[in-house]
């Protein structure tokens, strides 16, 4: 699950994580998308462009 | 002193403060970020739990979410309740979802209608075919001081706004080139900066001038700031319950002094 906070500046980025998953996976550039969220730090967007969803993977073995 | 603001909106505050010293305006920095309290999910009592991530986790997920209003509540060791939690100290929140679906802040329901997660499209956690979540979050008063998740303020942060002078002028435009944020301007020969609130001090421009015409510095008395709230409550809050419990802890400073005659 995309971490609920920024781990460096504490913003509360996965509010954005629905969206931005979306937009992306309709193949929008990923800079465009932040910049359009206002995640304008590089900490914050770190956080959404390097996470990698594992609940679909782990659901068998609950 | 004087104070300018260029934004200020519930999330976001952005101002010029002139006319101090930076020990000034990194106590009202440090008293935003520490002295300010704010309501946080502190205990959870799982019912049942049979998602993918274990209860331990997931309380520390529901603990970051920020929690609006709750100005009248009391932290636990200040209540008449001696810490049992009460009323006046403690908010009790529920959750119940049966999967498939995924669980978002919105889905906590709160006793006290002013005490709600501040967004409600956090996810928590996703629950697939047959998994249930149900649980009872207590939120309590708290500061940053205890634990982050009661910090409000995000990115609070200051500059110096620059002092910027040049002298001698050959005009090969090399400072234009070298500047990151390209807001160095040369115009009637001679340059200057287009938006000072940009500039960094990073002495790019002044390296790159072979003529040694520029000068940057940092102006010791003027000052930009900028902050950001997490929700919880509004940037003009943030900023003057900062100020007030400043003013407070120098009060208490002078009667001491006093008491030493
Ligand atoms: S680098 Fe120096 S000499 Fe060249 S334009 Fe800038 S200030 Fe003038
Ligand atoms: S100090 Fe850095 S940011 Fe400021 S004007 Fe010079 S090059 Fe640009
Ligand atoms: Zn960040
Ligand atoms: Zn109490």
């Amino acid at each position: 699950m995309i971490p609920v906070r920024c781990f460096t500046c504490g913003a509360v980025i996965s509010k954005h994580w629905d969206q931005y998953k979306e937009r992306i996976s309709a193949g929008e550039d990923p800079k465009m998308v932040l910049d359009d969220l206002g995640v304008k730090r590089y900490c914050c967007r770190r956080m959404l462009l390097t996470h990698k969803e594992l609940v679909d993977i782990f659901a068998p073995y609950q | 002193m004087d104070l300018e603001f260029l934004e200020l909106t519930d999330r976001r505050a952005r101002f010029i403060i002139s006319g101090t010293a930076p020990a000034f305006v990194n106590s009202i920095r440090r008293s935003m970020m520490a002295d300010v309290r704010a309501m946080s999910i502190d205990d959870v009592n799982f019912y049942n739990n049979t998602s993918v991530l274990f209860d331990e986790m997931l309380a520390l997920r529901l603990g970051l979410i920020p929690l609006t209003g709750g100005k009248h509540y009391l932290s636990r060791s200040e209540c008449s309740c001696n810490g049992e939690g009460c009323f006046q100290c403690q908010v009790s929140m529920t959750l119940n979802v049966q999967g498939p679906a995924t669980v978002y802040s919105r889905d906590l329901a709160s006793a006290d209608a002013e005490v709600v997660p501040a967004d409600g499209n956090i996810p928590i956690i996703k629950l697939f075919e047959g998994q249930q979540l149900l649980l009872e979050a207590i939120a309590r008063k708290g500061s940053a001081k205890n634990h982050a998740k009661f910090q409000s303020a995000i990115a609070t942060s200051y500059k110096h706004l620059p002092k910027f002078s040049v002298q001698e002028c050959n005009g090969c435009k090399e400072c234009v080139e070298a500047c990151p944020k390209g807001i160095i301007r040369y115009e009637n020969g001679s340059v200057h900066i287009a938006d000072e609130l940009e500039c960094t001090l990073c002495n790019l421009c002044v390296e790159a001038c072979d003529t040694h015409a520029i000068s940057v510095i940092g102006d010791p008395q003027r000052f930009v700031f900028y902050t950001e709230s997490d929700g919880s409550m509004s940037c003009a809050d943030l900023l003057t319950i900062s100020v007030e419990s400043l003013m407070n802890r120098a009060g208490e400073l002078a009667t001491y002094l006093e008491a030493f005659g």
